[in-house]
């Protein structure tokens, strides 16, 4: 049994290492979380003698705007990426998890748009997606599949679900190895005695691979919700903004940070952030109580 | 050493680092006496070190108790680095904006009012359209002009050529631009304009260039659903409804057209001289085929639109005076001149827009831009910002989107715009 003084130098020694993370998460995420939502309070401006108390009237500007309840429409709608996400990145986990040849080699197609820039990435399909010279169009067009171009990011009916998959595409690789860690931590053991037992591959998969990934599930669920909810650069580089395409980070852009639109107003960008935080909250409570219930429940 | 001693100086060697990665503060005077000046622009440097650093080694040779220090942002962020620097109460005394920007800082209080402090010879050197346009409001100076980008149209001669037209045939007036893309488009396959048509709210341009105020004169109806507003709306929903510019049209900022045009897909484009540079660098081929016009106007309507940019002096300076100094240092005629020829710019001085290198071009590419150039900032008008000027611009920005996709008819979107802008002014 250790004695109180080495307990005590153990406890130092952790909050000393300790100390410079959370010193610098402190001072750069913690404190200014903290300032934006004083800020969503104020009629603010950095070092203006103008500043003043406004109350909740920024959050009432916010929730009178039809223009934010279209962007917060958008982002729940982007939660479709989701589902998408979790099961493409599955099922490409599933096919390079065995030994197979060059198994590194498409691990590390699948990974490559992870690494690559969202700008870059937007762009290159935003030209692969034009709807008069792209060469999708020209495909689909060659191939008799559509008479003329379709216009992905031009019409309010095609440009979020065409930018979604854009999304999704960037993301695979990242939870595709997440998927590939789980599935490499399932016992051997417990496969075997199902097939013993007479189940299928499928049934395998449903009832003893599944349950004991279901953790990764949830994890990946959870973090690609959050980035779904805060997708930005696809949407500023692909469509501007326009054509139904605006989402309530997009909005609090242009509301708080784009000064080639002649003003900004910190006070409802903050306000539409602190909404934010709130909907990512509640949310992702919401979403990590009922996927942990699933199985715990049985 | 012990465990707990190695993670305390660790600590210690983080925390050390840490400060040292804050920024001094700005020192009203050097330890020698000298009154500090610091001066901001927009990603000049390095670019023109050339320039900036011999012209502040004159100023403070000629100035002995002034010391200079240019501070260079790149322009991704800019203003979002700018407001930190306010934020941390220490920005810089002389402050390069775009002249749009200007009523957010003076409403926020935050740069000082000129009036009294700028040189009444100095501000009678300026192209008096530019510098009310750009920096007087509420009959008070808050910046000082610096230089303009009006807009021209380049055009790609081989596309032309191509088409079977010389470059007579390229539209002077927006009326023959409809025939002009149609006939580029039949022979060749590729588009002759490129219209922008919501980045910043773009149908503001497109009544101005005819004429048509987006407000009342007192700034609290909207005045742009006339008759004429809507035969000119109507003229560019047209043009996109029939298809003769790109339908990605409805989407695309401004790096779009450039970038077909810099891979030889349209015949011209519109945009500012010191964009050259991108294609002359990237696709030496089209610049070699390029040639330079002014943009097609309106019948009866020469005015230009210029883009500008100006220096204004912040509320927390320490040397009101020296800073106002220093910034009409920076934009007088022998500097601004030398600045625009370097940066394919325009000088919003006038002496220095009668300098012969305007009116008396050399004969190349180059030349022959600078002197379309400065046709139209002689006959410049510069924006400005209406009340709630974002908002108005959405609506624009929403009409035109709708008209252009079809959900509503030009009338319907103006109407609507109108009622919209009405409730906005009428807060």
């Amino acid at each position: 049994m250790k004695s109180s003084a080495g307990r005590d130098s153990q406890t130092l020694t952790a909050w000393a290492f300790l100390a410079p993370t959370v010193i610098v998460m402190g001072l750069f995420q913690f404190l200014p979380i903290l300032g934006a939502f004083a800020v969503s309070l104020w009629d603010y401006f950095p070092d203006s003698p103008n500043n003043r108390f406004v109350g909740l009237r920024n959050f009432s500007r916010v929730l009178h705007d039809p223009a934010f309840w279209e962007a917060l429409k958008n982002s729940v709608l982007y939660l479709l990426v989701v589902p998408a996400i979790v099961l493409l990145a599955l099922g490409l986990a599933l096919l390079v998890e065995p030994a197979i040849p060059f198994m590194n080699a498409f691990r590390a197609c699948y990974y490559v748009p992870v690494v690559t820039m969202m700008v870059v990435v937007a762009y290159a399909w935003t030209l692969i997606f034009n709807t008069d010279n792209g060469l999708l169009n020209q495909l689909l067009v060659r191939w008799g599949v559509a008479e003329r171009g379709v216009p992905w990011l031009t019409s309010e009916s095609t440009a979020l679900w065409t930018v979604m998959t854009v999304t999704v595409w960037k993301g695979l690789g990242y939870y595709m190895v997440m998927f590939i860690v789980a599935l490499k931590a399932v016992p051997k053991e417990l496969s075997e005695a199902s097939r013993i037992d007479g189940a299928g591959p499928l049934q395998g998969f449903l009832n003893v691979t599944i349950p004991m990934i279901w953790p990764t599930v949830t994890l990946t669920a959870v973090i690609s919700s959050i980035s779904a909810l805060q997708v930005f650069e696809e949407i500023y580089m692909m469509t501007n903004g326009r054509v139904g395409t605006t989402t309530l980070v997009y909005d609090i852009y242009t509301t708080g940070f784009d000064m080639s639109r002649g003003a900004i107003d910190f006070g409802q960008a903050c306000a539409m952030g602190v909404l934010l935080f709130a909907l990512i909250l509640g949310f992702t409570t919401v979403a990590v109580r009922r996927m942990q219930g699933v199985y715990s429940a049985n | 050493m012990s465990a707990p001693r190695t993670a305390l100086l660790f600590l210690l060697a983080v925390s050390a680092g840490l400060f040292a990665c804050g920024e001094r503060g700005r020192r009203p005077m050097t330890p020698e006496g000298r009154k500090h000046v610091t001066f901001l622009t927009m990603q000049l440097r390095p670019t023109f070190d050339d320039y900036f650093l011999p012209l502040i080694e004159q100023y403070e040779r000629e100035n002995p108790d002034i010391d200079i220090d240019w501070i260079d942002y790149p322009w991704q962020n800019y203003e979002t680095k700018l407001m930190t620097a306010f934020l941390a109460r220490s920005a810089p005394d002389v402050i390069n904006l775009p002249s749009v920007s200007l009523p957010t800082y003076i409403r926020s209080g935050t740069i000082l009012p000129l009036d009294d402090i700028v040189d009444p010879e100095a501000r009678a050197s300026y192209v008096q359209s530019i510098l009310t346009d750009s920096g007087v409001y509420d009959g008070q100076l808050w910046a000082v002009p610096w230089y303009a980008a009006p807009e021209v149209a380049f055009v790609n001669t081989s596309i032309l050529k191509e088409a079977g037209l010389t470059i007579d045939d390229v539209p002077r007036d927006y009326a023959d631009v409809p025939a002009f893309c149609e006939t580029i488009l039949e022979k060749t396959g590729k588009y002759g304009f490129y219209p922008v048509y919501v980045e910043g709210g773009k149908l503001r341009v497109f009544l101005w260039e005819r004429g048509v105020s987006l407000v009342s004169e007192d700034g609290t109806r909207a005045a742009f659903n006339t008759p004429e507003g809507l035969a000119v709306f109507e003229f560019w929903v047209d043009l996109y409804r029939r298809e003769l510019v790109p339908r990605d049209a409805v989407t695309a900022t401004h790096r779009i057209p450039l970038d077909q045009y810099k891979t030889g897909n349209l015949a011209v484009l519109t945009t500012g001289p010191q964009l050259a540079r991108q294609f002359q660098s990237d696709t030496p081929e089209i610049y070699e085929a390029t040639e330079v016009l002014p943009l097609p106007r309106w019948k009866g309507h020469e005015e230009h639109l210029v883009s500008l940019f100006v220096f204004a002096v912040s509320a927390r300076t320490h040397h009101p005076e020296e800073s106002a100094r220093f910034a009409e240092f920076l934009t007088n005629a022998p500097n601004q001149l030398e600045f625009a020829k370097r940066t394919v710019t325009l000088p919003s001085v006038t002496t220095a827009l009668e300098d012969p290198f305007f009116t008396h071009p050399e004969d190349s590419l180059r030349g022959r831009m600078f002197a379309v150039a400065a046709q139209g900032t002689r006959k410049g008008q510069v924006f400005r910002p209406v009340r709630e000027n974002a908002e108005v611009l959405e609506v624009l920005a929403d009409a035109t989107e709708a008209a252009l996709l079809g959900n509503m008819t030009p009338k319907e979107a103006l109407d609507d715009a109108e009622e919209r802008v009405n409730e906005i002014l009428g807060r």
